[in-house]
């Protein structure tokens, strides 16, 4: 008699436990950051940050080998890419303020580590080698960061953004080839096959959607399990009644 | 304790879901970005500001990936000119307040060029006695609203302010209209 009228209320009980979860996690929920608002995803954001953090290092690059070149070419390359990442630097800062992106203020500390390493170039000629190659490595990062972005965007004004940076870009690993001092064997090898759409993309499913599908999954099945035990602890307390059916231990 | 394990089961498989659910969330979260990782490190070096030394005097043709060929002083930042100035012979219209805002381009001894013609560059006195560089005979500003080398903020001001190609010619194409221009059929 006793368990008959527990069982109802073990299983609100458990109802309540999962609704205490649901409210947790809905206060747990990471805040909504100010970009969202304005429909900006993580990679728009990543795109902005990336041209500003190479524009803070390869600005002085650039200025220092305007004077400090040895080869007239590394000269004149190093001012073509002062100016056009001075007009870059500006568009990125423009557009990230409307979109509310922060960006960084300073390079990061590997590009801390280049310039250092090019203020403290032997000579004009290791000068030469530095930057070009440096830079050219570089650039190549923030290729393929452009690209992936300019491809998949969803922000008509981060598309715009790509296109000018994507042409600035791949100008500047032109010109920086066009000294003569890239190593193209030391630059990392193309990694297509890889990076090739992994299974569910074509559903647009990412590794977290499919990981959080299958957890919801879980969640559902516990929410049941307990539902299936309700009914059950229902008809079992029937079979009182109905001397046929036994007690089955599920 | 079979009851008590059926009891416990649901809501603790619902708790580990929900565990691990938010933990993967949180950490795939786009949150805003942090400039802590570059942290305490300092600029090597800052970029040369002082555009009013005499000895920095220098034009240098430079090419903007958008913009095309352009001119810029010797700290890369864009020089301007004025449609209410004269070329032939060179007269500079822009003085007093517009003068704060438009920086002249001092002539000061030798002018290092870069790319220019030197037969396009020469020097106009200006209304308070001092030196002007021109090319092709147009009186040669800085922008005060330009903060970055290469930039061109003044470019279409009151329809007037141009940057110049190496030739002397005002450059009125934009970022938007090079873009529009390049990716269409």
């Amino acid at each position: 008699m006793r368990s008959g009228s527990d069982l109802p209320r073990r299983f609100v009980r458990g109802i309540r436990v999962v609704l205490v979860l649901l409210a947790a996690v809905a206060v747990l929920q990471p805040q909504t950051p100010a970009s969202a608002q304005t429909g900006v995803d993580a990679g728009d954001q990543l795109l902005l940050v990336k041209v500003r953090q190479a524009g803070l290092w390869e600005m002085p690059a650039g200025t220092w080998a305007e004077t400090r070149g040895a080869s007239p070419k590394v000269r004149e390359v190093g001012a073509a890419i002062m100016v056009d990442h001075g007009r870059l630097d500006v568009m990125t800062r423009q557009l990230a303020a409307k979109l509310h992106v922060a960006l960084p203020a300073e390079p990061s500390a590997e590009q801390m580590g280049w310039l250092n390493e090019l203020q403290n170039a032997p000579t004009p000629q290791d000068f030469d080698r530095i930057f070009a190659n440096r830079l050219r490595a570089a650039h190549g990062q923030v290729f393929s960061v452009i690209a992936q972005v300019r491809a998949g965007t969803r922000n008509p004004e981060i598309r715009a953004y790509a296109t000018v940076a994507n042409q600035a870009v791949l100008r500047h690993m032109t010109l920086l080839e066009s000294t003569g001092f890239v190593d193209f064997s030391a630059l990392p090898q193309a990694n297509v096959a890889s990076s090739a759409a992994p299974a569910g993309a074509a559903l647009d499913l990412r590794t977290g959607d499919v990981l959080t599908g299958a957890l919801l999954i879980l969640l559902v099945g516990g929410a049941t399990l307990l539902g299936v035990r309700y009914v059950k602890s229902g008809r079992l307390r029937g079979g009182r009644l109905r001397p046929n059916s036994g007690e089955t231990h599920g | 304790m079979n009851r008590l394990f059926r009891t416990a089961a649901p809501p603790a498989v619902c708790l580990a879901a929900f565990t691990v659910l938010t933990a993967c969330q949180s950490g795939t979260a786009p949150g805003g970005y942090s400039s802590s990782a570059a942290g305490s490190t300092t600029m090597p070096m800052e970029m040369p500001a002082d555009q009013t030394d005499p000895a920095k005097a220098a034009l240098r043709a430079a090419r903007a990936f958008d913009l095309g060929p352009v001119v810029v002083d010797g700290s890369g930042f864009a020089v301007y000119r004025y449609d209410r100035d004269s070329a032939k012979p060179s007269r500079s219209r822009c003085t007093d307040d517009c003068a704060q805002k438009w920086l002249p381009v001092r002539a000061s001894g030798d002018v290092k060029l870069t790319g220019i013609d030197r037969d396009l560059v020469g020097s106009v006195t200006r209304p308070d006695g001092t030196d002007q560089v021109t090319l092709a005979g147009w009186p040669l500003y800085r922008f005060t609203g330009d903060e970055m080398p290469g930039q061109t903020a003044g470019q279409g001001a009151d329809r007037a302010w141009f940057p110049l190609s190496p030739d002397g010619r005002k450059i009125e194409t934009t970022t938007d209209t090079w873009r529009t221009d390049a990716f269409r059929i």
